[in-house]
């Protein structure tokens, strides 16, 4: 059976983080199944799913990893994982629905949004936020794809009454798509 | 009448580019314009689909938004639309798309919000209309058809943009 390993690095951005990361994997003969990079106020995150070769032993991988960790002042993490579902993300049979907040930053947003969203059944698949405008004024934008469990409607009740006690704009879109 | 058999992805006939259509009065072209629809109206939840994806290389396509579960303000209805071409677009959105060629997956898709489109309809009538919203994305999705395009050439990023898809209820009919 194919096995899997979760691979996290983080650090201080600098060019070249990805490409001597790729290196390591490619010459240990491990797969990137899935992953996802991106860079987060000056520091760069790593995500990765591996396919992970029979002749490479963690140990062996994480010592390689360590080499460019080192290097570059990275944390990597390394971590076996089972059931891993062969396409992603998982959302067979379930509606979804794409929801925008957009505000005047303030504590909290992240925390009632999502809260609500739990409470509606709904699973998160995808959560961005980003800070936007000037220092002074800065306003807060998330957008959350998630899985629901029943109809959007009712979320997107509850998300108006959440936009109103947060003083923030949220737009529930339905994530319907015939096919054409 | 007859359903058509739907080419899905990989299949290189979906790659070609298409042929303008030309022998409107031909009795077989009308006969594959009925059973494109046919078609059409089989596919559950379907609002529209080109030639190509029955394996014929012709600028013909169908939509009817008024099959969708709340069909947009403003739309056409049915409209059999051969040779089309966009004269103007404005406005850009991404929402998701699915396809009958790519059966198992959505995926979000930037589009023009307007477009006006110039077209000719099944007895080669000269036509012009504005279409916006959902009307716009399933002309744009169709007419990327007509030059070999799906929409996963369109799709920026695999991890936020594409879904397996969730099933469709029974046909119609
Ligand atoms: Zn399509």
């Amino acid at each position: 059976m194919k096995q899997f390993a979760l691979l996290t690095l983080t650090g201080r951005d600098q060019p070249g983080i990805v490409a001597r990361t790729a290196r390591v994997l490619f010459e240990s003969g491990c797969n990137i199944e899935d992953s996802s990079m991106t860079q987060l106020r000056g520091q760069f995150t790593i995500m990765l799913v591996l396919g992970m070769p029979e002749k490479v032993s963690d140990e062996e991988l994480r010592q390689q990893l360590q080499a460019v960790a080192g290097e570059m002042e990275l944390l990597v993490h390394l971590s076996r994982i089972e059931d891993v579902p062969s396409a992603e993300p998982s959302g067979e049979d379930a509606d979804a629905c794409y929801i925008n907040v957009l505000g005047a930053d303030k504590p909290g947003i992240v925390y009632r949004v999502t809260r609500t969203l739990e409470e509606v059944g709904g699973n998160i698949i995808d959560l961005q936020t980003q800070t936007l405008g000037s220092a002074e004024r800065p306003v807060y934008a998330m957008i959350i794809t998630a899985e629901l469990a029943a109809d959007v409607e009712p979320v997107r009740q509850r998300m108006l009454e959440v936009a109103r006690d947060l003083g923030v704009e949220i737009t529930v879109r339905d994530a319907d798509a015939p096919p054409l | 009448m007859a359903i058509l058999d739907i080419l899905t992805y990989p299949n290189d006939t979906l790659r070609e580019p298409c042929e303008p259509v030309t022998a409107f009065a031909d009795p077989a072209f009308q006969t594959f314009v009925d059973d494109l629809l046919e078609t059409m109206h089989a596919a559950p939840g379907c609002v529209g689909i080109a030639a190509p994806q029955v394996g014929m290389l012709k600028e013909l396509l169908i939509m009817d938004c008024s099959l969708t579960r709340k069909p947009p303000k403003g739309h056409h209805g049915l409209q059999v639309v051969c040779n089309p071409v966009i004269l103007d677009w404005s406005g850009m959105e991404v929402a998701r798309e699915g396809c009958l060629s790519l059966p198992d997956f959505t995926g979000n898709v930037m589009r023009a919000q307007d477009v006006s489109v110039q077209f000719q309809d099944r007895h080669g009538e000269e036509i012009a209309m504005n279409m916006q919203g959902f009307e716009a994305r399933v002309i744009q999705h169709e007419m990327d058809h007509l030059e070999g395009r799906l929409f996963i050439d369109r799709v920026i990023s695999r991890k936020a943009d594409i879904f397996k898809r969730k099933v469709y209820g029974k046909a119609r009919r």
